[in-house]
């Protein structure tokens, strides 16, 4: 027992505080690697030889058993004594009926032991494709699967099973389509097992319009992951897949990043069907192919590939399939994943591919031979091969009289410079080139920057960065909200920042026409790309000056002419030079676009015959005698 | 389709020769000029403009009939070693040419853009951005070139419009100034300014066939001969002959006179940006150049180990002189001497090789 003195509660009060005890919390949680559980090679071996051997018995014991009675019946049949040993013989028969349904869970364990289950074909046996469905789907845990029995009415009665994800079928198309003909319309007198099942019900009791045969796990499992009903039957070894898609999905709205004043108003949605329809809807043309692939090899998310056949470069094709067909990863999240999957250069930040999710902007592309890639759940659409120029497209350009639609795609061109290398210039004058500023500006810059403790540099660099949380905090904050947290955060900001003199006005203002100059970018990806580069120019002109600036321009110019999307020069149609087609860099009248793109490689060149216009060689209207 | 992959096309070969002989009116050349021929000093520069593109199309005549690189010709003509001794040459020509590149551009920086810089870090600067951009290959060089061209080109004649108030036609006069004959003479031996021109025979496999090298040829060095002509006569008739001799930076000391009015003077500095990357692409190409010929001498599978020896070996050496007038000193030897065989022996010994041959197949033809 503790002597409870002065001495001794130092003593341990000290001892407590010195030396270290560990604590009496339990362990927090770690998520540690799976326990390897996994008996020994050797061990492993003999048991499984063990299991095997005593199955292989049980089957031999069973075959012989059938053998037996099989001779049984054969010389009962023939000796005539029909009525003493049927009764035997009906016995007997039971009890190998009883028997090979006991061994029935061994030979299905057996035959999933004999490579993946997916990949196997359909059974006979309605309880066998059960069992495997059921494992394939970890039912019971998994409550997505329904799993339906129904008995179709017929002589015999046909046994068949209904399976399906709840929720992403559509249940009215089901009871229609499927159960209703085949449960409620069927009679005793039809023969369903006369000739070929399948085609029978497929031919004659199942009105909807997409119906696919499936003979394997494999198929079965995409038709059903994708929306479908699968119908298996007793004693067939094929099933059919009804189409019944019919899940949630967001309708057609306005495109929210795309906004325009004269272009369409419909953009993409997350389902991909309706994105092709979209499409379809735009370029009514039967040249116009839709291939489909799954990627991910979890994930599944089924992509489309859309070109015109007659236009679009087959090798250009070939290319981009293989390159899709090559990609190997468990999930893909999104279009812009699989981009990053395919593009030549995933390391530099400059967009290699145009995403849209607007169908007008679409169908112009892939009329001048472009590839349209779509990828499920997402509503982005990829645009490839493009041209740095392209970024500086807007979806209204097409409709727009080519002087506006030219005059604003040099406006964007020009705020792309000054996106760029304002700061930078700003910088390089102010530290190391301040001859170059008029005298009365250059007093004004001096004025506004005398109370400011900080170097240019960090000015410049301090705005920079909250405009960038101003504006990723805009995007962040949902609806309204984010607006307003922009604007009020720009202008309190700002204000407070001088009123602080933190930062010098004319800071202010350089990077508040840095950021507006960087909106007119119409490309997301583009704007954020140049966001990126402008901080390393603005590093460059901060040590060197204008000879930094300089030097980073040039290196940013052979980057960019290095680079390839997706087999095509970045920087056509200027460096390598091409024909341009008249809408690439500029954009001339509707009527002179006679050629596609160059560097696209084309089946077809022309766009549009010589004279696109043959009304101006004709009399107007009324007065046709006078020709 | 107007480009072939891995082929470079017309506007790719204007670029390089346009880039790689232009960047001279940056350096002293001009100055130089004017002072061996005075007020003729832009009449010097088209007569060598000219005679550097009558080599080029002796070099032509040469590539149309044994298709392939300079190494390639060199050897099916003069043997295994004439065509080395001619790849030797070259490198060495092309490695003085980057080197005094180097040396006179970062003088220039440390003159006209930063002058508290040190002398070090910016012959360092140079050598960093041209090991930078030689990983690109020269495909990509070419089209950045072809790209800058326009805005090079445009700055150079806005540079020019801008002087207008400073012109002073008289000094033009007397017009012949230390006479045509000499003039002539002594643009043959100036002929320097010129004389990364070959390049178009070092690396003739690169484009895609004899009508680009012919191209290349006519417009980029024409194009460049009219620019460095212009330009000696624009600095004549704003400086005089007798100034205009004495000035370093010729093009430098001529942006620092423009003033229109209280906005546009003193905008000296924005054309930095523009020698600054008309020199750095200058060297960039004289060094590939170098580098190319060396892969083929030694039958290399690659260039990109050599980039970062080569481009430090040649920022070294670029340090050594200790001063401008000792550069001038040993750029005097190498222009009135050591180039003078790339422009002019090199490409008439293949010519006459070629009509040899020629003469020879004819011969065994008529046998």
């Amino acid at each position: 027992m503790r002597a409870n003195n002065v001495i001794t509660n130092g003593y341990y009060f000290l001892k407590k505080l010195l030396l270290y005890q560990p604590p009496s919390d339990p362990t927090p949680f770690v998520l540690e690697e799976a326990p390897d559980n996994k008996p020994s090679k050797s061990d492993q071996l003999t048991g499984e030889l063990a299991n095997s051997f005593q199955d292989l018995e049980a089957f031999l014991r069973y075959a012989h058993r059938v053998i037996a009675f099989l001779t049984k019946a054969n010389m009962s049949l023939s000796q005539g004594h029909y009525s003493d040993k049927t009764k035997n013989l009906k016995i007997e028969y039971q009890a190998l009926e009883k028997q090979q349904s006991e061994l029935e869970p061994i030979l299905l364990a057996y035959q999933s032991g004999q490579g993946v289950l997916g990949e196997r074909s359909l059974s006979t046996s309605l309880e066998e494709n059960r069992q495997i469905i059921e494992s394939l789907y970890h039912l019971p845990l998994n409550k997505d699967i329904v799993i339906r029995e129904i008995d179709i009415a017929s002589d015999p009665l046909v046994k068949a099973m209904a399976i399906f994800i709840d929720g992403m079928v559509d249940t009215k198309i089901q009871n229609l389509a499927i159960f209703q003909p085949l449960m409620l319309l069927g009679s005793d007198q039809r023969r369903l097992y006369d000739g070929d099942l399948v085609d029978n019900i497929i031919r004659k009791y199942l009105p909807t319009s997409q119906v696919q045969r499936a003979g394997n796990f494999a198929k079965l499992q995409e038709g059903i992951n994708g929306g479908d009903t699968a119908l298996i039957f007793d004693g067939i070894a094929e099933a059919i897949l009804v189409n019944t898609k019919g899940w949630e999905h967001r309708s057609i709205e306005k495109p929210s990043t795309e906004p325009t004043v004269r272009g369409s108003q419909s953009g993409f949605t997350e389902n991909l069907r309706t994105n092709t329809t979209l499409i379809r809807t735009i370029m009514r043309n039967s040249d116009l192919v839709t291939e489909l692939f799954k990627v991910g090899q979890r994930s599944q998310t089924t992509v489309a590939m859309l070109y015109i056949k007659s236009v679009a470069n087959p090798q250009l094709v070939a290319e981009i399939k293989r390159r899709i067909q090559g990609v190997r990863t468990d999930d893909l999240e999104s279009s812009g994943t699989l981009i990053q999957f395919i593009e030549d250069h995933p390391l530099l930040p400059f967009p290699q591919s145009l995403s849209t999710e607007r169908p007008d902007r679409v169908g112009p592309h892939l009329s001048e031979g472009r590839i349209a890639l779509i990828a499920d759940g997402n509503p982005y659409i990829h645009i490839l091969p493009v041209s740095f120029f392209t970024f500086f497209h807007a979806s209204e350009d097409f409709s727009l009289p080519f002087p506006i639609a030219n005059f604003q795609r040099f406006l964007r061109l020009f705020g792309t410079l000054i996106a760029t290398v304002l700061p930078s210039l700003y910088i390089a004058i102010s530290y190391f080139h301040v001859e170059a500023l008029p005298t009365q500006l250059l007093l004004a810059i001096a004025g506004s920057r005398e109370d400011v403790p900080f170097p240019a540099w960090f000015e410049v660099l301090i705005m920079e960065i909250s405009f960038e949380l101003i504006r990723e905090a805009g995007v962040r904050v949902p609806g309204v909200l984010g607006t307003t947290i922009g604007i009020v955060g720009a202008i309190v900001l700002g204000q407070a920042a001088i009123s602080a003199h933190i930062v010098s006005p004319a800071v202010v203002v350089v990077i508040a026409i840095t950021g507006l100059a960087s909106f007119t970018i119409p490309e997301y990806l583009m704007s954020a790309a140049i966001r990126l580069i402008r901080f390393s120019l603005l590093l460059f002109s901060t040590y060197m000056g204008l000879v930094g600036l300089a030097t980073s321009l040039l290196w940013l110019t052979v980057i960019l002419c290095s680079m390839k999307s997706f087999g095509m020069p970045y920087m056509v149609p200027i460096a390598p030079r091409t024909t341009a087609g008249f809408d690439v860099v500029v954009r001339g009248p509707v009527y002179s676009q006679k050629q596609r793109p160059d560097a696209l490689n084309t089946i077809d060149q022309k766009r549009q015959p010589q004279i696109s216009r043959p009304w101006k060689k004709k009399q107007p209207a009324g007065k046709e005698d006078e020709e | 389709m107007s480009y072939q992959s891995g082929r470079m096309g017309t506007a790719e070969g204007i670029a390089l020769v346009f880039t790689m002989t232009f960047t001279t009116i940056f350096v002293t050349l001009p100055a130089e000029l004017i002072e061996t021929s005075g007020e003729l000093g832009w009449i010097s520069e088209i007569a060598s403009g000219l005679s550097t593109m009558a080599m080029l199309f002796l070099f032509i005549y040469v590539f149309e009939r044994f298709p392939g690189d300079l190494f390639y010709v060199s050897t099916r003509l003069l043997g295994k070693l004439g065509a080395c001794l001619i790849s030797i040459y070259y490198i060495v020509m092309f490695f003085s040419v980057a080197t005094l590149l180097i040396r006179d551009f970062s003088e220039n920086t440390l003159f006209a853009a930063l002058p508290e810089l040190d002398f070090h870090l910016s012959v360092g600067w140079y050598a960093l951005s041209v090991a930078f951009l030689l990983y690109f290959g020269i495909e990509a060089i070419a089209r950045a070139a072809y790209v800058i061209l326009p805005f090079s080109a445009g700055g150079i004649i806005l540079a020019f419009a801008l002087l207008v108030p400073h012109y002073k036609p008289y000094y033009l006069f007397p017009w012949q100034g230390t006479g045509m004959t000499n003039a002539l003479i002594k643009s043959g031996v100036l002929v320097a300014s010129n004389a990364a021109a070959p390049l178009l025979a070092v690396i003739a496999k690169s484009f895609q066939n004899i009508r680009v090298l012919r191209a290349a040829a006519i417009f980029g060095l024409g194009g460049s001969m009219l620019i460095k002509s212009t330009s000696i006569l624009i600095l004549i008739i704003v400086f005089g002959p007798s100034a205009a001799m004495e000035r370093t930076l010729p093009f430098f000391e001529m942006t620092r006179l423009i003033s229109l009015n209280r906005y546009i003077q003193r905008i000296d500095s924005i054309f930095i940006i523009l020698w600054v990357i008309a020199g750095i692409f200058g060297i960039t190409i004289s060094l590939y150049m170098g580098l190319y010929l060396i892969t083929r001498l030694v039958n290399l599978p690659t260039m990109k180990p050599l980039i970062p020896i080569v481009t430090l070996l040649l920022a070294q050496i670029a340090m050594i002189p200790p001063d401008a007038s000792s550069v001038r000193a040993l750029e005097g030897i190498l222009v009135k001497g050591y180039f003078l065989i790339g422009i002019y022996v090199i490409p008439l010994l293949l010519f006459a090789a070629t009509l040899l041959n020629k003469k020879r197949g004819t011969k065994c033809a008529s046998e």
